[in-house]
């Protein structure tokens, strides 16, 4: 068996490669035959995979929060007053 | 202070007219990633005095309101940072420098993940696990906490990643690499086993 395929550092340095870019296929194939024989890095995969799916809620929620909140009307009127104060900008 | 576009076809909102168009918006959004109201709206605040400041170099290229919510999201970031950098997790991880040190010398697990009990919808519906969350991104190296941010929260690609934070590539994937095992090993640590705290089954 190749080397790679029995180190767990490596291997969990190819799941994370594997969240951000499509992995050749025999990394592919190494990392599913380790899975079968490794509960640790089983875990770790479901976990970072768990993280991933609570984050994109988490982001959805950020934007469904921005699209219904009002900015209060004295920040408003403070924020405008300071943007006014450093900028110099021509008329147009 | 250059505070116009110097490109003539760039029609963008001039930024007398920001707290207007967008300060509803960049309020709400920064209200729901840090929950105090003060507190987001100095982030609007700032984040439009940043895009004043960096408005010459914005080409038109993404929508104005795209542009202003990415300076946003950095200053979220850098205020969670700072946020939770006052109020420091359990000390168990003190001799973790590295996530190196989560495995032996032939690459077996030193630190074994632990089982997890949970599902993404009751986690994301608990305000402390949001909190842990954040409190553990803060306390693992920058670089890595940003640019797991920008991967898992904003959903950038790591081309876009290794841009912003001036990387090469393989450096993306490394350094995410580690905050991913630092991450994990932390909410393990602070929220799965930790007492008193475990979710409910």
């Amino acid at each position: 068996m190749r080397h790679w395929i029995i180190n767990c550092r490596k291997i969990s340095r190819m799941v994370s490669d594997s969240l951000d870019r499509k992995l050749p296929f025999h990394q592919r194939v190494g990392i599913r035959i380790h899975l079968l024989m490794c509960r640790y890095c089983a875990r770790n995969r479901r976990q970072q995979l768990l993280l991933r799916k609570v984050l994109r809620r988490y982001e959805q929620h950020c934007v469904r929060h921005a699209e219904s909140a009002l900015l209060p009307e004295d920040a408003r009127s403070r924020i405008q007053a300071e943007l006014m104060r450093h900028c110099h900008f021509p008329k147009p | 202070m250059h505070s116009t576009p110097s490109n003539p076809q760039v029609a963008a909102d001039p930024p007398e007219t920001w707290v207007a168009r967008y300060g509803d918006y960049l309020y709400g959004y920064a209200l729901a990633r840090v929950r105090n109201p003060s507190a987001a709206e100095d982030l609007v605040q700032e984040t439009l005095l940043a895009a004043l400041k960096a408005f010459a170099n914005f080409r038109g290229r993404s929508a104005l309101k795209t542009w202003l919510t990415g300076i946003l999201k950095h200053k979220i970031i850098d205020h969670l940072r700072r946020k939770y950098r006052e109020e420091p997790l359990q000390d168990v991880d003190a001799g973790l420098a590295q996530a190196q040190e989560m495995f032996d010398k032939k690459g077996a697990w030193l630190l074994k993940p632990g089982r997890w009990r949970a599902d993404p919808q009751h986690l994301f519906e608990q305000k402390e696990f949001m909190e842990t969350l954040f409190a553990c991104l803060a306390d693992i190296p920058e670089r890595g906490a940003k640019a797991f941010i920008m991967r898992e929260i904003d959903g950038l690609d790591t081309r876009e990643i290794c841009k912003l934070l001036d990387i090469s590539a393989t450096n993306s994937w490394v350094i995410l690499h580690r905050a991913r095992l630092l991450l994990r090993r932390c909410l393990e640590v602070n929220w799965f086993s930790a007492n008193g705290k475990r979710p409910q089954p």
